[in-house]
């Protein structure tokens, strides 16, 4: 009886915790889609125009600054492109690294 | 006697052996087949849609992506009593932002079933709706489309059904990879089907999520020709137009926009007149491109030997193929020019006089290598091939030779168009465009680099002709498509009697302008073509359009202009 209990409780806490699951994965989503909104090209613009009092420019001077870039807007992991060397490359068994050591390897 | 018994007796063991038989098949050879059937009997199954892939920029930032909601259903049974259809249309209503009373008689005029109250509920709303004890009301996990950058590339995009199957346009043509794998569900259900509430439930299959897609749309880009285009519209008054910008060294598409189109935030798929709107033009609807076309002709004479930039014609006004006459545009007549004042002065008469040097085997055979009259494989639905008549048709004559050289009578699309005036750009090398830079297939990642379709003419060629466009634009005072600070080669075309606004206008306009910068190493090349109703020349409404986006466009790029512009930091 008691060990039925138990896996009643259990059961419906596994349940309760994969719901919580798709409620914060669902969350994450909507966030990434806000952050995506807020560094939207429209509401910049909008920004721009309307709290900063900004105007498009009606003459360009191209001044080279000898400065680094400023960091890129962070985006969402999601979709941020891969860093070329995000994955480490895979290291040879410690047997195949010592067959190297012979010469005719 | 024993006969009898021995006849009854095999019988019995036939008998036995038919039915150990059948228990055999039954229960060993059709197992699964039962097993199946037994399941079904006692189980449910329910499809879980796989989540969408995401559309990105070539930066990374989402143009389409997808967010978890709720489809809001109500049982119209349950909403037969009065009360307790007041007390869930008084709960409902507001969440869902509509009037409870509205509400109450729109579900009981439905014939039967459920009525889906409110389709793609935010995951925040629908969640407070789904932990509701609401007589009726049923509510549905689901997803929907999310546009982050708002109507920008609508019609490049394009949109999913309620079914969240691509309908038009990417959203369509890359469906199996943005799609996924849906999974499915078992639950346990009562006799006549419905669901045990605290009944078990299993994952058959797990839903594969869709893959996301990189363009290589740049989304800074992209919103700058759709303003421009827009802006162009109301001012010029013109019908319709496109405007492609395109790497012109690799065939990426940075940049595409064309008008009529539909809005994201405007679409509605119950109106016949919006299904016109949804193609992307840019890629499906085909033009004669004019006086652009002299750029080939003169490319196809300069390659075969034929002709130099300084080559001589002796301009009269007019070119005679038998009792056609051909005049140029301005009805002028020139005296002595040479190959680059025809491009400079966009001569039909010295088109004309160039495509006799050639002749149509040549003529034809180049047309084909710079792509016209074939898709360019962009990889986007709808792409025709183009309009080419050559020597070989029946109906083809020596006028046809005569108009094709200045770009009348054969038809191509805004996109051929580029990629083919790209080739000059590209040291003779005609790139394959493409719009797609990687992708996440069921398969696999799968990226997409730049494709070299054929050297159409030789490196040589090819800067002669860039130089002979860039005189084009720099050596014809006040050009409109000139900008400070960086040299640009292009070429106006300007095509009358055209059939615009899908049938629609007859002896309409079509006035463009192709040109690329730097001219020296070119970084963008740029197309604009703008449709009208009356006559407009492209030099004097596409060419200012270039001017107008070329420099925000460069200096976007990190291109950096020549002279005195640039105020270098000590």
């Amino acid at each position: 009886m008691n060990q039925f209990s138990t896996a009643t409780s259990t059961s419906y806490d596994i349940n309760e915790l994969n719901r919580l699951r798709a409620a914060r994965q669902a969350e994450n989503h909507e966030l990434e889609a806000e952050v995506a909104s807020l560094s939207s090209l429209a509401r910049v613009d909008l920004e721009a125009r309307l709290r900063l009092g900004l105007v498009p420019a009606e003459r360009l001077l191209y001044v080279d600054v000898n400065q680094p870039l400023p960091a890129k807007q962070t985006l969402p992991t999601r979709f941020l492109p891969p860093e070329a060397n995000e994955v480490p490359a895979l290291q040879e068994p410690l047997w195949k690294r010592l067959l190297h050591v012979l010469p005719f390897f | 006697m024993n006969l009898r018994l021995f006849i009854l007796a095999g019988l019995f063991a036939l008998g036995g052996i038919a039915i150990t038989a059948r228990v055999a098949y039954v229960q060993i050879a059709r197992t699964e087949h039962y097993r199946n059937e037994a399941s079904n009997e006692h189980f449910g199954q329910q499809e879980i849609r796989a989540p969408r892939g995401a559309i990105l920029d070539r930066n990374g930032y989402p143009l389409a992506t997808t967010v978890d909601a709720y489809d809001v259903w109500i049982n119209r049974e349950d909403w037969q009593d009065d009360e307790a259809a007041r007390k869930a249309a008084d709960f409902i209503g507001p969440i869902i932002g509509r009037d409870p009373s509205a509400l109450i008689s729109t579900v009981r005029q439905e014939e039967e079933g459920l009525y889906l109250a409110f389709g793609g509920l935010d995951f925040e709303k629908g969640t407070g709706l789904h932990d509701a004890d609401a007589p009726g009301l049923r509510v549905v996990l689901t997803t929907k489309r999310s546009y982050p950058e708002g109507d920008l590339a609508s019609t490049l995009l394009g949109f999913v059904g309620r079914d969240h199957v691509g309908l038009t346009g990417i959203e369509r043509d890359f469906d199996r990879e943005l799609g996924g794998i849906p999974g499915t569900i078992y639950f346990e259900r009562d006799s006549i089907g419905n669901r045990l509430q605290l009944g078990s439930e299993r994952v058959g299959q797990k839903p594969k999520p869709g893959g996301d897609i990189r363009l290589t749309i740049d989304r800074y880009i992209q919103r700058l020709v759709e303003g421009e285009l827009e802006t162009q519209l109301a001012q010029t008054g013109a019908l319709g137009g496109t405007i492609i910008v395109m790497d012109p060294k690799t065939g990426a598409v940075l940049g595409m926009a064309s008008q009529p189109g539909f809005k994201m935030s405007q679409l509605d798929l119950n109106k016949p007149v919006d299904q016109a709107l949804f193609r992307n033009r840019a890629v499906t609807d085909m033009y004669e491109p004019g006086s652009v076309f002299k750029t080939l002709t003169a490319s196809i004479a300069l390659d075969l030997g034929l002709l130099t930039p300084e080559s001589v014609y002796n301009d009269e006004g007019a070119e005679y193929i038998g009792p056609s006459t051909i005049r140029n545009w301005d009805f002028s007549t020139n005296g002595p020019v040479t190959v680059t004042q025809i491009l400079q002065r966009s001569l039909n008469t010295g088109a004309v006089w160039m495509s006799r040097q050639i002749g149509p085997a040549d003529f034809y055979g180049y047309v084909r290598k710079f792509g016209i009259g074939q898709a360019t494989g962009v990889g986007l639905d709808g792409e025709p091939d183009g309009l080419v008549r050559d020597e070989n048709d029946p109906n083809w004559s020596e006028v046809d030779l005569a108009t094709n050289a200045f770009g009348q009578g054969i038809a191509a699309t805004p996109l051929q168009m580029t990629t083919a005036i790209a080739s000059f750009a590209n040291g003779g090398k005609l790139m394959r465009p493409y719009i797609v830079e990687s992708m996440n297939t069921p398969e696999g990642p799968r990226s997409f680099s730049p494709v070299v379709v054929r050297q159409v003419v030789s490196e040589q060629t090819a800067a002669s002709v860039a130089d002979m466009m860039n005189q084009v634009v720099e050596g014809s005072p006040g050009h409109l498509a000139a900008i400070k600070g960086y040299h640009v080669a292009g070429k106006t075309g300007t095509t009358t009697d055209a059939t615009l606004a899908d049938g629609a206008v007859k002896g309409g306009n079509v006035a463009s302008f192709i040109g690329f910068a730097p001219a020296d190493d070119p970084k963008m090349i740029v197309l604009i073509k703008l449709d009208f109703r009356e006559d407009r020349l492209g030099g004097q409404v596409s060419a200012p359009v270039f001017a107008h986006l070329a420099p925000s466009i460069l200096a976007y790029l990190g291109v950096q202009p020549d002279g005195p512009q640039l105020v270098t930091h000590p």
